[in-house]
């Protein structure tokens, strides 16, 4: 009777070694690889789990056709504009947006923003980027970024929906500005609303 | 009543496994992970729907805890049993969601999730009666069972605010997210008692026929504590758990590498 529950106890630490052997294995064969990006025993390499879990969703491959633009877009005092762009979920977009003009920028600012001192500088605006669904999808309304007092900003966007994505622009500022919009990536424009050609003329 | 064992007749047994795989099985094709936090994200007050059907697709798409609650109920014989653990086990992380989230407590993700991994590891072993053979101590399986619900609440909570949470109805979603986790408990332990029937009821069958060349009737160590002697299926009850421990341990040890790699 002894015999037998000493025998059984040393298969069940035996099985236990296995199971924690097996585990280990897995861990470093198949884990690592496809959460880790490490491939210590070549297995990721082999069998394509390391391949499909780094390159693949870093470069990835877009149909539609890629589209760059550049957009002035004056701003008269108080005035607000919504500016968006259709983009599929996963889609990429690279931006970069600034505000220039129209008063006489101080030297440092101009420097920051890259035009001639003494030519039409800044003033700062309010900006909400952000996204929404389309119907019929269910309504979805996400903001990425929003900022008070802004003078510029540059960066990407990986649609996390199907929507459209893009700028809300509040000129809250004591004067009418001049932003200047840079976009480029696999879009399909569809609100562009330039104010009325006054609001440039106005001052 | 309460000592009714689980038993049930065989039409019946496929016709509810059937309608139980149909339920689940929406909720399990949906991998919409970060989705989940965009649109928990996009709103503010509260939405108790929402986050009770958050709370019960985790529960129900998350294989540490549904492992866990397979090896809860792997020896459990009777549904009164399988309720008080079931209640043990609820009691235990609702305590720490609720207490977790209200409080703000900010835990390493990798660590709780290991500790999550080893609690599988731990019923596994403990089913296998790894503890009293090997160790001559078997902890309290009731307390466990607390105590690994109190880290598994801990691991709920953190998922919970890794969302963007907003102040405004955080009482009443925290609330539906409790009720929606219990929920999918609820369903996902009806699942895994409705296989585990179904399996014994397979070894059962094999087990009458004449010609025993199955191997089902050797004999396998009897876990510790275990009031009624094993029935059926000790092979398959072994092979089970030695596969609760492994999963276990490949959880466990992926967060460990992660955290240790990702620091």
């Amino acid at each position: 009777m002894h015999n037998d529950t000493t025998t059984s106890a040393r298969r069940l630490l035996a099985q236990l070694a296995a199971a924690a052997a097996l585990a280990a294995l897995i861990t470093l064969a198949v884990v690592w690889p496809a959460e880790l990006q490490r491939d210590p025993t070549g297995f990721g390499r082999f069998s394509g789990l390391l391949a499909q879990s780094v390159p693949l969703a870093a470069a990835p491959l877009y149909g539609g056709s890629y589209r760059s633009q550049t957009i002035d877009i004056p701003l008269r005092f108080g005035q607000d504009l919504e500016f968006k762009l259709a983009l599929r979920k996963g889609a990429t977009l690279v931006y970069r947006w600034q505000v220039i003009g129209p008063h006489p920028a101080p030297d440092a600012q101009a420097e920051q923003l890259d035009i001639e001192p003494g030519a039409p500088g800044p003033d700062r605006v309010y900006v909400d980027f952000h996204g929404e669904s389309l119907p019929p999808a269910a309504p979805l309304l996400q903001s990425y970024r929003k900022q008070d007092a802004a003078l510029r900003a540059q960066g990407a966007l990986v649609a996390p929906f199907d929507g459209v994505h893009g700028w809300y622009w509040l000129n809250d500022s004591q004067q009418p500005v001049l932003l200047r919009l840079q976009i480029a990536g696999f879009y399909e424009p569809v609100v562009i609303a330039p104010p009325p050609p006054t609001a440039a003329a106005a001052r | 009543m309460t000592q009714r064992a689980i038993r049930w007749s065989r039409p019946a047994l496929r016709i509810a496994l059937g309608l139980l795989l149909a339920a689940a099985m929406p909720l399990w094709a949906h991998g919409v992970g970060a989705d989940d936090a965009l649109v928990v994200g996009s709103g503010h007050g509260a939405r108790p729907a929402l986050f009770a059907y958050l709370g019960a697709k985790h529960m129900l798409t998350g294989l540490d805890h549904g492992l866990f609650l397979l090896g809860m109920v792997a020896l459990l014989r009777r549904w009164r049993d399988v309720a008080g653990y079931a209640t043990l086990f609820a009691l235990g992380h609702s305590a720490s969601l609720l207490a977790g989230v209200l409080a703000h407590w900010q835990v390493n993700e990798h660590a709780v999730d290991a500790i999550i991994g080893l609690s599988v590891v731990y019923k596994g072993a403990d089913n296998l009666g790894a503890f009293r053979s090997l160790l001559g101590w078997r902890p309290p399986p009731r307390s466990a069972v607390l105590l690994f619900g109190l880290a598994h609440g801990l691991g709920l909570a953190t998922k919970l605010q890794a969302l963007t949470l907003s102040a405004d109805g955080l009482l009443a979603n925290l609330l539906a997210f409790n009720a929606g986790v219990e929920a999918g408990q609820l369903l996902a332990l009806g699942l895994i008692v409705l296989v585990l029937a179904l399996l014994r009821a397979l070894f059962n069958r094999r087990r009458a026929a004449p010609a025993s060349a199955t191997g089902t009737s050797r004999a396998a160590p009897q876990p510790a504590g275990r009031t009624t002697p094993p029935a059926t299926g000790d092979l398959a009850s072994r092979w089970l758990n030695l596969g609760l421990v492994t999963a276990g341990l490949v959880l466990a040890l992926g967060q460990f590498s992660a955290w240790a790699l990702q620091r």
